[in-house]
């Protein structure tokens, strides 16, 4: 039986639904574009994120014949250099040349600078050497760091009193020309991490072994690859846009205190670094925490004791309290720092993309650190320093109309093994 | 021999089992028949016809990734009606509980004015229509929407929108208080315009 309240309700209804029955409007054709458009995007991400891990590897493993022709000689001239000079019309000459100018009981003579004083081995300037006879045909070429020297220094390069610390660095061996030149070019090639070719002096001074020498050449396709591991604890932060209706006012939002619980997130990392590149997968715990109130037509007026008044709207309190857990993949490039720069070793940039569980939301993050370098042993090294990063995406919170834009800094351990 | 074994989209389930198999063919066809349908229906359950579109698209990405937790063919349309009137409740889910109990409506209703509100409900411009139910608070006209035009009971109601099943009845009376008062300024008001303009 039909209460009293439930008739008008019926006739009402059925009024309605009459109208309403064949009520199709007709739907603008964007619409479809973004259904497919977004439902295609899903298979375009998967197609895309393989492309970019293809690339990546292929950069990690780029096969060395390709890279080891790679590296270019920067020449530097240098006046008044009148202790080594470079022959002109000829770069470089091969063991058979240096074995043959040397077995005439010439020596070579290693470039000195007055004018450089910067040296990278610390054993080097403090030993005191013997300058011995010029090899008028030979020029010794070393990496910029190790033939720069404190000035009035001059090297032994010939006899049994040479000092291992040099030789034992990358050195390459020149021939000359018969005309000394006053003006020097110095072969150096470019960046801290490229190699010479290997070259025992011993060969140059007359040494018999020659032929068991081999040049060896060093370049980044055989830079170990580290295993990396990494924590982090990242206070978070947000930007939040809010979308404030006339029928939905937001007041009296509050957020988590910066270092608290409530706010303070988590993330692991675990991948490897080759070619200063870094593929990274990670796990985080998102930590998002607000207060706020929706306002209601009621207002609450309050006597101010300036005889005026103040109206406030009264609101339903709401809370949002949202434990995340992020599963991502990020690439890094590690930027060596120039040294004794603030005691820090190395930077990092990078971007990084997570799915939200269980939103399953997608997110996109820049990211950066600094780090420095507190344990370094045979195997593994340790480094610690600040780390941030920024979501370039919007979650949606709660109702459409409230989106948080995270972005996190806090403090990164890092472990590597090589 | 057919290599290549031609599927055919003709029938409804046909349309369904290449939605299952995520055939695009098949989505669209599907999109096709049913868009301007649930089309309607966004509308009635949004604020603005922007928000009805939003409301659609949401809508049909859920049918299209859950396809497949529908069992019988023949039920697609209650399935589809029940899917997107839920992704709708969902789009309001911040604001409908919060603005039905804040509104102080006188509730007694002459028989003379339920006449009236049904006779100008059968008179009124569909686009009239729509924008004085679309101006009911977020809540009132969800409620309106479930019991009213599409069926719900109020036990559906009630879990549907995580309140009390008395508590639905009591807004359902609020709302279809506040469409009729609503409804009654409208017919005046197009009356008047109608004369003038006659």
């Amino acid at each position: 039986m039909n209460t009293p309240e439930e008739n008008p309700d019926d006739q009402l209804g059925r009024h309605l639904r009459e109208r309403f029955d064949d009520f199709a409007p007709e739907v603008d054709e964007s619409v479809r574009r973004n259904i497919f458009g977004s439902s295609a995007g899903i298979s375009t991400f998967y197609y895309w994120g393989a492309a970019i891990v293809i690339v990546l590897m292929g950069l990690l493993y780029v096969p060395e014949n390709l890279k080891s022709g790679g590296h270019r000689e920067k020449v530097f001239s240098l006046s008044e250099k009148k202790e080594s000079v470079r022959g002109k019309g000829q770069d470089s000459v091969s063991s058979n040349d240096i074995r043959s100018k040397t077995e005439n009981g010439q020596s070579v003579s290693t470039p000195t600078r007055s004018n450089f004083s910067a040296n990278s081995n610390p054993e080097f300037p403090s030993k005191k050497m013997e300058t011995g006879p010029v090899n008028p045909s030979l020029t010794v070429v070393q990496p910029v760091s190790r033939i720069l020297v404190p000035e009035n220094e001059q090297i032994n390069k010939t006899g049994s009193g040479v000092p291992a610390a040099i030789f034992n660095e990358s050195t390459t061996v020149e021939t000359k020309s018969e005309e000394l030149s006053k003006q020097t070019e110095l072969h150096l090639l470019d960046g801290r991490d490229i190699f010479f070719e290997k070259i025992n002096l011993t060969s140059v001074i007359g040494i018999p072994e020659v032929d068991s020498m081999t040049p060896s050449v060093k370049n980044y396709s055989t830079s170990p690859t580290e295993w990396i591991f990494s924590m982090a604890a990242l206070p978070t932060f947000q930007i939040v846009h809010l979308n404030s209706l006339p029928e939905l006012s937001y007041q009296n939002v509050k957020f988590a205190p910066a270092l608290s619980a409530r706010s303070i997130s988590y993330k692991i990392s675990a991948g490897i670094e080759k070619r200063k590149f870094q593929l990274l997968l990670s796990y985080g715990y998102l930590r998002n925490w607000n207060t706020y109130e929706i306002g209601s037509s009621r207002i609450k007026v309050d006597r101010q004791d300036d005889q005026g008044y103040t109206a406030l709207p009264i609101g339903e309190l709401h809370k949002i309290d949202e434990k995340l857990h992020l599963l991502g993949l990020s690439v890094r490039r590690t930027l060596l720092l120039p040294d004794n720069f603030a005691k820090l070793n190395r930077a990092t940039l990078g971007a990084e993309y997570t799915r939200v569980w269980p939103t399953g939301q997608n997110m996109y993050w820049a990211n950066a650190g600094i780090a420095r370098q507190i344990v370094d042993t045979q195997h593994s090294r340790i480094q610690i320093g600040p780390y941030a990063q920024y979501s370039f995406s919007k979650r949606s919170v709660g109702a459409h109309t409230w989106k948080s834009q995270p972005y996190q800094v806090g403090l990164s351990v890092e472990v590597r093994f090589k | 021999m057919n290599l290549f074994k031609k599927r055919s989209t003709g029938s409804l389930a046909d349309i369904i089992e290449g939605c299952r198999r995520q055939e695009r063919r098949a989505q669209n066809t599907f999109f096709d028949h049913y868009k301007n349908k649930l089309k309607g229906l966004c509308f009635r359950y949004a604020k603005t016809e922007a928000e009805a579109d939003d409301i659609l698209q949401e809508s049909f990405i859920k049918i299209f990734k859950n396809i497949d937790q529908l069992r019988d063919a023949e039920s697609v349309d209650g399935w589809v009606k029940s899917l997107v009137v839920r992704t709708a409740i969902n789009y309001y889910h911040a604001t409908t509980k919060k603005e039905l109990l804040s509104t102080s409506i006188e509730l007694n209703v002459t028989d003379i004015e339920l006449n009236d509100s049904c006779r100008i409900i059968d008179q009124l411009d569909m686009e009239v229509l729509l924008k004085t139910l679309n101006s009911l608070p977020d809540g009132y006209r969800t409620v309106v929407n479930l019991y009213l035009i599409d069926g719900y009971t109020h036990q559906q109601i009630g879990e549907m929108l995580g309140i009390s099943e008395g508590t639905s009845k009591s807004q359902l009376q609020r709302g279809r208080v506040l469409l009729m008062k609503k409804l009654q300024k409208t017919g005046i008001e197009d009356y008047e315009y109608t004369g003038r303009k006659s």
